[in-house]
């Protein structure tokens, strides 16, 4: 029973973040989505195999790899992809002065 | 049929919402529309794996996990120097 409900949860922050990245506006909006989707729910689905199969066999260790790898990589992809939307929207990474006044 | 199959079976709708963005987005939206579509699918075969009751199965999301990765990181590049 447990194993459903993390698996169907899993499935459903997947469902919303891909819903998110079409209701938001900017680049950098939807980026929040996808980064969410890299970790929310790999990890659950990753935790409903290691509850099904057992922690140390092979398919909840590959899950758990699965799961960090994306959880990691993916956190660094988000950081990478929102300096590039940056450059190639202001051509810098630097704050601009209406940015400064703002406090950002 | 069992609980595997059918959500990955659902998650694929997922792959929708990220077509649609990456067909009419603009080129850094399609660009995030695409990394979200690459981890919809690992986790889509992950799914699969488990369904199908296949430990070997899992080498497959392993190795799109760390390719797309590799993929998101050249277009990054071409997108930052304005290439694309």
């Amino acid at each position: 029973m447990i194993v459903h409900l993390l698996v169907w949860l899993g499935v459903a922050v997947e469902l919303v973040c891909c819903v998110g990245l079409v209701a938001m506006r900017t680049a950098i909006d939807r980026l929040h989505y996808a980064g969410a989707a890299t970790v929310v729910g790999p990890v659950l689905v990753a935790a409903a195999v290691c509850l099904e199969e057992g922690l140390f066999t092979v398919s909840g260790l590959n899950a758990i790899a699965v799961a960090l790898l994306l959880a990691l990589l993916g956190g660094a992809l988000g950081v990478a992809t929102a300096r590039a939307i940056r450059l190639r929207e202001h051509g810098t990474l630097e704050a601009s002065a209406a940015e400064r006044e703002r406090g950002w | 049929m069992n609980v595997w199959l059918i959500a990955a079976t659902v998650l694929l709708a997922g792959l929708l919402p990220c077509g649609w963005v990456l067909l009419r987005g603009r080129l850094r939206e399609a660009l995030v529309a695409f990394e979200l579509a690459s981890t919809v699918l690992t986790v889509v075969l992950v799914l699969l794996a488990e369904g199908f009751h296949r430990s070997s199965y899992f080498t497959v999301p392993l190795l799109l996990a760390a390719m797309s990765f590799v993929g998101s990181l050249v277009f990054i590049r071409f997108l930052g120097d304005r290439w694309l």
